[in-house]
């Protein structure tokens, strides 16, 4: 007879301890925010009709363990014109593009997604050089973007060839 | 004052009565039959024997009593119609060593047998079937010495090489010049070997030096204890020396090294080599041979580091790591050889070539005047020209330097249209017309139409030339200084694009490594 209060004590004690119902009936966990769009991975690019424009990028990765992930945005006379599909950096991406005619100003920008966190924008310091590429009618610009080193350097080389017709 | 010859003192005759005493002391008389080891004639170490060839189709046999540790060496004196053969047995009868260097009428010489205390036996045979000289005397003249650093024959093999200190001296003869106790019957000459035990734990470099010997072109080589050979050092020729320098060791551990004359037949009974030995604690000062490949590449952690080329044809190879995530430029001072003309190779990771650099001549110093690195690690790779010369005495000296980069300093490689470095107008750079036939390429973007200068300082020793390209690559206008070290100057009206410009030595010989140029883009 002695026992039956402490029974009731420790009954009360467990009551308390256990995680509170909500109304949904799923348990209070913190809402995990939402990546901001920037940060988002992208989808496939669009497929374009008859580009003018072609943008490849690739990555030099002698060890298959720093394979991470990457894509690339390019900004057209300061606008952002598109991205690459996200993919292994060694593997090589293409982004086609219809640009209108003229000298256009090209900006690339690479982002990475480290092992831990979030996509992340290259280094201002380690990002392609801005250059400008003249669109013509009847050819197509090809703008060859390759990282080595671990993204440490990286070279950018224009070339043209005719457009079919 | 009274003086007076202690011989004058003796009578003739008492000389005379005292002479075959006198004699007994003297060498001692072979008792035949002495044909077998039972009935071996006993000769005290250090004696003299005599005998006489009576029997020329037996062996004479001679039975020494070894008091102590030591080396035992004989020599037999020549006579006419013999063509002698000596052997040496321990006591179970086990021959040792046996000596036939010479025909018909010459001298044998045993040397330096290494003995323990107990009974050894030494033959004195006949080769020659015609031979018939009962009468004559034979003198088998021994000699027995403390073994401290001394050869201890036979180490003839791996398996029978003799244990040696790694700091010390050891005395050895190349001779015999023929192993007549090989079971492969196409061995030709005599291998000296030693091993060195290396007890203590931790990385040391070993020094050896091998001394001349007339009539002898020395080979050194080192192999592990799984009988693989790590270097093989033959810089030297007849009646040079070798030297192995800074050949790295891992402790604990066992080599062994092997000392033979290169050419067969080829031996000295009268002049000993030395061989020296030297381990050091390594401390990162010097190369840590063998480093003739990448994987085996010296870690190159301080300011500079010392290496020697040696053999003929060796390749240094040094390992710099780049261990943050900044830019920096490399840059590496070799120095000079005498009679050598050096050249230092940049490497990538997986052992590319970056850059070569081979500016200067013989004896003379090379440069690398910067090289763009990132995190990761580049080789420098030391060699000589011509791949023929060697010299283990004279050491070169490579320092290194990692420079942190900054906007306005050349970032190599910029030798081409892909490679470019950018630059923003109203910036300079400055960089060097270095190693031979660098271009240096820069890029930069005009956003209005305007007028732009484009201002190259001179530099001593060199021409230089500056070449202006649209953004397709094509030639809009060229300029060149009137003649070395003058300045150049190139201004032109340029519409809304991206213009590259290359600069270069007007001859790709030309080139400087002490001064850099500073170049400009001015927006007029």
């Amino acid at each position: 007879m002695k026992r039956a209060p402490l029974f009731a004590g420790l009954l009360l004690a467990a009551a308390c301890g256990a995680p509170r119902r909500t109304s949904a009936g799923a348990s209070s966990l913190p809402a995990v925010p939402p990546v901001p769009a920037e940060r988002r991975a992208p989808a496939e690019p669009p497929e374009v009709k008859d580009p003018n424009f072609i943008l490849v990028v690739n990555e030099s990765v002698p060890n298959p363990d720093d394979d991470g992930v990457s894509y690339t945005k390019i900004f057209v006379d300061g606008k952002e014109a598109g991205k690459t599909a996200v993919g292994r950096k060694s593997e090589e991406r293409e982004l086609k593009l219809k640009l209108p005619p003229g000298n256009v100003l090209i900006r690339l920008e690479q982002w990475i997604l480290p092992g831990v966190g979030e996509w992340t924008r290259l280094d201002d310091s380690l990002q392609p050089r801005e250059r400008f590429v003249r669109i013509e009618p009847g050819t197509i610009a090809r703008l060859e973007l390759r990282f080595s080193d671990g993204e440490s350097y990286n070279t950018l080389t224009l070339s043209r060839q005719a457009a079919p017709n | 004052m009274f003086t007076m010859s202690p011989l004058k003192r003796f009578p003739k005759k008492l000389i005379l009565c005292l002479a075959p005493l006198l004699i007994s002391c003297g060498p001692t008389k072979e008792k035949e039959p002495n044909y077998s080891y039972q009935q071996a004639t006993p000769l005290k170490p250090g004696a003299t024997g005599v005998g006489t060839m009576k029997d020329s189709k037996e062996a004479h046999w001679w039975r020494l009593d070894v008091p102590t540790e030591g080396v035992l060496s004989a020599k037999l004196g020549g006579i006419r119609d013999i063509d002698f053969v000596i052997s040496a047995y321990d006591k179970d009868r086990r021959e040792l060593v046996r000596v036939d260097e010479t025909t018909v009428g010459g001298d044998e010489q045993l040397l330096d047998l290494g003995v323990s205390p107990g009974v050894y036996y030494l033959t004195v045979s006949n080769k020659n079937p015609a031979a018939n000289n009962p009468a004559q005397e034979y003198k088998l003249v021994t000699k027995l010495e403390p073994s401290a650093g001394r050869e201890r024959e036979p180490n003839f093999s791996a398996l029978t090489a003799q244990p040696i200190e790694a700091g010390g001296v050891v005395r050895g003869w190349y001779w015999p010049t023929k192993n007549l106790l090989s079971d492969d019957p196409n061995a030709q000459g005599v291998d000296h070997w030693f091993s060195v035990d290396v007890q203590k734990q931790g990385l040391f470099l070993l020094n050896v030096d091998v001394s001349e010997v007339p009539k002898v072109d020395p080979v050194l080589e080192v192999y592990d204890t799984n009988n693989y050979k790590l270097v093989a050092v033959d810089q030297g020729g007849i009646g040079e020396g070798e030297s192995l320098r800074n050949f790295g060791v891992r402790g604990p551990a066992k080599y062994l090294l092997r000392l033979r004359s290169k050419y067969d037949n080829a031996g000295n009974p009268d002049v000993p080599f030395d061989l020296m030995t030297e381990l050091l604690p390594y401390q990162g000062r010097t190369e840590f041979e063998p480093n003739n490949q990448r994987a085996d590449a010296t870690p190159f952690e301080g300011d500079s580091i010392q290496g020697t080329i040696a053999p003929a044809g060796d390749a240094d190879w040094y390992k710099v790591s780049v261990a943050t995530e900044a830019k920096y430029l490399l840059r590496a001072d070799l120095s000079g050889v005498p009679g050598m003309d050096l050249v230092l190779t940049l490497k990538d990771s997986v052992g590319n070539d970056l850059l070569v650099v081979d500016n200067a001549g013989k004896e003379q110093p090379e440069v690398l005047t910067g090289y763009g690195v990132t995190k990761g690690d580049y080789y420098l790779v030391v060699t000589e020209k011509t791949g023929r010369k060697a010299d283990s005495r004279n050491s070169y000296t490579l320092a290194k330097k990692l420079i942190p980069w900054q906007t306005g300093l050349e970032w190599e490689p910029n030798d081409s249209t892909a490679a470019v470095q950018g630059l923003k107008v109203g910036d300079s750079v400055d960089g060097y017309f270095a190693p031979k036939g660098d271009l240096d390429w820069y890029e930069f973007n005009v956003y209005q139409k305007g007028v732009v200068e484009l201002d190259l300082t001179g530099v001593i020793n060199v021409t230089p030339t500056m070449t202006l390209f649209d953004q397709e690559y094509k030639p809009l206008a060229a300029a060149s200084a009137a003649k070395p070290g003058e300045p150049v100057v190139l201004t032109r009206e340029l519409d809304r694009g991206t213009y590259d410009v290359r600069l270069q030595p007007a001859d790709p010989a030309q080139n400087n490594v002490r001064d850099k140029y500073s170049f400009r883009v001015i927006a007029k």
